[in-house]
């Protein structure tokens, strides 16, 4: 009998383990026996082992499922697919690993907050009127000059605050009552830090007060109108009369730490801390109409300093503009034009002196001054026992505080300057200089025996005075035109009959930036025409303008302004020593330097003060570049059809296909439109971002285009290499001007009319500048001129690349 | 208890506990505003640090965050006792920002690429959006398209399931576990690119 072999049907089932055992005996039995059944066997087994294993993936089929298998969202069989591969794929190994480390990482990655501005959108939106009872009045029983007004409770937030500077515009004065400049600075000792309010910026500015360099600034939102320190807490309070909110801030950090919202009836004026309770007192003023006017009233709101709950309300018959607590803590004045009111830390009246514009407890507190008008004059008068008598000051009054030594600071308005003068505390005056402001808030620094003055975020530090100018017996005949011991001999613009308030920095004042004030050297060259030396040799090799900020780069990369409305010179910082800026280009927020050939941005933030280069590929050398009100750099290139706009936010640059122009100049118009001018098409061409629009008409003229703007009335201007200018408008092109030598620039003045900018014909070296429409004959200086600027006032800014600004009075149209 | 202790209390609560999301609900029929600010407060942050992870734009997220509340809010009433918060506001900021992204591209833009930042120390640190971090992290995660790093971002971040990112995304399971593993995979490319430029 020949051995019976096992089929394939046995071998499967026994691989299985489907035989019955007796079966299985035998079959094992028989593959012991048999060569070839167990060469089947052992082959069928493998196949099988094969089959129940997972399928063999590639790296790319494989990454679904190791991704997935490692979030635990893979099967089994996913899973054991995964591994398969894992055990033999390094590369794949790796992947894993790194997935891990960058989950890690991306956690690790700190959790941030909004800002501020975005938290108190929020908190608008959600604050429904919460009605809550009001605590009776503490203290003295309720008389007819004292009354409990109804009044909707706090609501106290948590942190933060703040709106959106840049939407935080300052109220229409027609329609609200102002807090008159004051209150917009305070010195606190504790940090040596002066606390100063940006109104258009919603911000505090900490500043070193020796130098007034900038230490930080702190957005607070909404529209402030006041600050406070609070010298127990540390804080420093700030008064949003709008929105009624006060803000504090941590002066030890120089954050805020929170907002309270004090639905007050009236409009408030003034927030102070009374140093004996620690409270907060708000001063608020009712209606501002007509009415108001004959019958004033107000309120002073007193919050509890630790709870910011609104502890007692109490109206009064005045208009309080200015709420000055005793720093001995006893009593306050609530200064109105009508009277001045002295309380108690009850705030039950106890005096009323005439009305004024401040007041100011002596240090010893034996007397009370008053600073007031006096016909068109200033006095100040004092109260109290052996008062000295009523002091006369020129000009009128604005300003005073108490100083250490127990006199007093006055600030007047004369004529149009600024005047700071010491009186002692017998009356006698000690001394007066000028500043450049005429009002605002005055800060002494004892460590330094300097002032401040400050308004609407400007202001100008100077030593105290310690005698009186022109040897004047007394400062009622100190007449305009006070030297100080500072001020230079050689004539000064301000001094000029023309001269205005934005640019009558006095030479007498120190320098309020971290570089100087060059008005004060000023020199006169021809009639109306000055040159203003350069601090540190300062060179400008470029130079661009936007609003009062002339820009430019000196010789050394270093980027600086110079405040066209005050003369005074800021360095922000410097471009790398390897930068080469060809084009620079002044917006809101962002000041652009281009390097033609190699397409490097570098970006100057306005408001950060901070420096950054990026390298850019674009391939082909700039032809031009122009900014605009949304802060991106657009820029048209020589060798490509693209115009592209780099938008310093993002750090994006994005491109748009012209469809075959090549740009040969650029600028934005106020509508944000990008106007360019082609050369080698003959054509001027408007794009518009918003409709993503592009027209172009056909423009001839000769020579390459040098210079491109949009006046106030949308008309384009094109100045070209051969010295032509035309206007360009409505389809229509009409030539104004024909000089024979490049157009260099245009600008705008104060008006918004078109100026030109161009060097003097051959053999004389200098530039002229003139109206773009030829309407008036050209001035000229004898120097080179790198940029054309007009200030506020309509004074024509020349920046000279030898090292200084040429000044022409006469620059208005 | 007034709303507005409530809405304190629910805050703090609301970052620990799903359960707290019934009780928003609840306050939310009594009063918007209450609820509005107790669900800011307990999750303005994770909104803001998911958009700007989203966009590296610190601005953006800011707008974008107070789009998000904003539309919460208006959507409030809209809210049942089964609705999670936190996935639910994710979801609005996923629409939100990927809806930004499209009006950004909406012009015939070409894009060039994000620019090598190159810049210099800063004169005055702003540290608003801007504190120190893995750079890398971020440049990769600002090439990856949107989907794609938002379903990374809320896995990362939140730790959630396929599921409830499908949910939040509006779309499939099977195409948040392809969205994860492209994002991975690009990721796994970009950093490996990053870290071999700075071996430190």
């Amino acid at each position: 009998m020949g051995i019976v072999h096992l089929s394939s049907e046995e071998i499967s089932a026994l691989i299985d383990g489907e035989l019955v055992p007796a079966d299985e005996r035998r079959a094992r039995q028989h593959l012991g026996e048999c060569e070839s059944c167990s060469a089947e066997y052992a082959l069928s087994f493998r196949l099988d082992q094969e089959l129940r294993q997972p399928p063999i993936l590639s790296c790319d089929q494989v990454l679904e499922l190791l991704s997935a298998s490692l979030d635990r969202e893979a099967n089994e069989a996913e899973q054991a697919a995964g591994q398969r591969h894992l055990a033999g794929c390094a590369d794949c190994q790796a992947s894993v690993r790194s997935w891990s480390a960058m989950t890690a990482a991306i956690r690790a990655l700190p959790v941030l907050a909004p800002h501020v501005r975005v938290d108190l959108a929020i908190r608008e939106l959600a604050e429904t009127p919460r009605l809550r009872p009001l605590a009776p009045v503490r203290g003295v029983a309720a008389r007819a000059l004292i009354a409990v007004t109804a009044v909707i409770a706090i609501v106290v937030a948590g942190l933060g605050t703040g709106a959106r500077p840049q939407t935080a515009l300052v109220p229409n004065p027609s329609d609200r009552v102002l807090v008159a400049g004051a209150q917009q600075v305070v010195f606190n000792a504790r940090n040596n830090t002066l606390y100063v309010l940006d109104v258009m910026s919603a911000a505090v500015d900490a500043r070193e007060p020796s130098s007034n360099e900038l230490k930080v600034r702190i957005p607070v939102g909404g529209e402030p109108t006041a600050l406070a320190l609070n010298e127990v807490a540390n804080t420093i309070l700030v008064l949003d009369s709008g929105q009624k909110r006060v803000t504090e801030i941590d002066a030890s950090s120089n954050t805020v730490i929170g907002a309270t919202t004090v639905a007050l009836t009236g409009t408030p004026t003034s927030i102070s801390v009374d140093p004996g309770t620690n409270n907060i007192i708000v001063a608020t003023v009712s209606g501002s109409g007509p009415a108001a006017q004959r019958s004033p009233s107000g309120a002073v709101a007193v919050i509890n300093g630790a709870t910011k709950q609104l502890e007692t309300v109490r109206e009064i018959n005045i208009a309080p503009q200015l709420v000055v607590p005793d720093p001995r803590g006893s009593r306050t004045a609530i200064v109105s034009a009508n009277a001045v009111t002295i309380v108690d830390s009850s705030y039950k009246v106890i005096e009323t002196l005439p009305g004024g514009v401040s007041a100011a407890f002596s240090r010893r507190g034996e007397h009370v001054a008053v600073l007031s008008a006096s016909g068109p004059d200033a006095q100040v008068s004092f109260t109290g026992a052996s008062a000295p008598g009523v002091v006369k000051l020129q000009g009128t009054p604005r300003a005073m505080i108490a100083l250490p030594d127990g006199g007093y600071l006055v600030l007047v308005d004369a004529g149009g300057r600024g005047r700071a003068t010491k009186i002692a505390g017998d009356g006698g005056v000690v001394g007066s200089v000028e500043v450049a402001m005429t009002g605002g808030d005055l800060v002494y620094d004892a460590a330094t025996n300097r002032f401040t003055v400050v308004a609407a975020g400007r202001f100008d530090t100077a030593e105290m005075p310690t005698q009186v100018a022109l040897g004047s017996g007394s400062p009622s005949a100190n007449a305009s035109g006070s030297a100080s011991p500072t001020s230079s001999p050689t004539a000064s613009p301000s001094a000029s009959p023309e001269s205005s308030p934005a640019s009558s920095a006095s030479p007498a004042v120190a320098a309020a930036s971290p570089l100087a004030n060059v008005l004060g050297q000023a020199r006169l060259i021809s009639t109306g025409l000055y040159t203003l030396p350069l601090p540190n040799d300062l060179q400008p090799q470029i130079a661009t303008t936007y609003g009062s900020r002339l820009w430019f780069v000196d010789q050394s990369n270093g980027v600086n302004w110079f405040d066209t409305g005050t003369g005074e010179v800021f360095h922000v910082g410097s471009l790398r020593a390897d930068a080469k800026i060809n084009f620079w280009v002044a917006g809101p927020s962002y000041v652009f330097g281009v390097d033609a050939t190699t397409g490097q941005v570098n970006v100057v933030d306005v408001r950060r003060q901070q420096i950054n280069a990026y390298a850019t590929n674009v391939l082909s050398p700039v032809s031009a570049v122009a900014t605009g009100s949304d802060d991106r750099l657009w820029i048209g290139l020589r060798d490509g059809s693209y115009l592209l706009a780099f938008d310093p936010k993002t750090r994006r640059m994005d491109s748009l296909d012209l469809a075959g122009a090549r740009i040969s100049a650029l600028t934005i118009d106020a509508q944000g439109r990008i106007l360019y001018a082609d050369d080698s098409r003959e054509t001027v061409g408007l794009f518009d971002p918003k409709t993503s629009r592009l027209n172009e008409v056909a423009f001839t003229r000769r020579g390459a285009t040098t210079a491109l703007l949009v006046d106030n009335t949308s008309t384009l201007w094109l100045g070209t290499s051969n010295g032509e200018v035309y206007a360009v408008r409505g389809g229509l092109a009409r030539l104004t001007v024909s000089l024979q030598r490049p157009i260099s620039a245009f600008a705008t003045d104060h008006t918004g009319h078109a100026w030109y900018l161009a060097p003097l014909p051959g053999g004389l070296s200098g530039y002229s500048y003139a109206p773009a429409d030829g309407s008036k004959a050209p001035r000229s200086v004898a120097g080179p001129a790198v940029s054309l600027s007009f200030n506020p006032i309509g004074r024509a800014l020349l920046a000279d690349p030898r090292g200084g600004i040429y000044m022409s009075i006469e620059g208005a149209l | 208890m007034t709303s507005a202790g409530m809405s304190a209390s629910i805050a703090s609560e609301l970052a620990r506990s799903a359960s707290a999301d019934a009780r928003l609900v609840a306050l939310a029929r009594e009063s918007r505003g209450a609820a509005l600010e107790a669900m800011y407060s307990a999750y303005k942050s994770r909104i803001y640090t998911f958009l700007l992870r989203l966009l590296a734009d610190p601005e953006s997220a800011d707008d974008l965050t107070q789009d998000v509340f904003t539309k919460a809010y208006q959507a409030l009433g809209s809210l049942t006792n089964e609705h999670r918060i936190l996935p639910w506001l994710y979801r609005i900021a996923t629409n939100t920002a990927i809806d930004h992204i499209r009006r950004k591209r909406r012009f015939t833009w070409l894009r060039v690429g994000r620019l090598t930042g190159t810049g210099e120390e800063p004169l005055m640190p702003d540290h608003h959006g801007e504190v120190p971090e893995r750079d890398q992290v971020r440049g990769v995660l600002a090439t990856l398209p949107a989907e794609q790093s938002t379903a990374l971002l809320l896995h990362a971040l939140e730790g959630y399931s396929y599921k409830e990112i499908a949910e939040i995304q509006g779309c499939s399971v099977t195409a948040v576990r392809s969205r994860l593993a492209r994002a991975r995979k690009a990721f796994r490319t970009g950093y490996a690119t990053t870290e071999a430029r700075h071996p430190s």
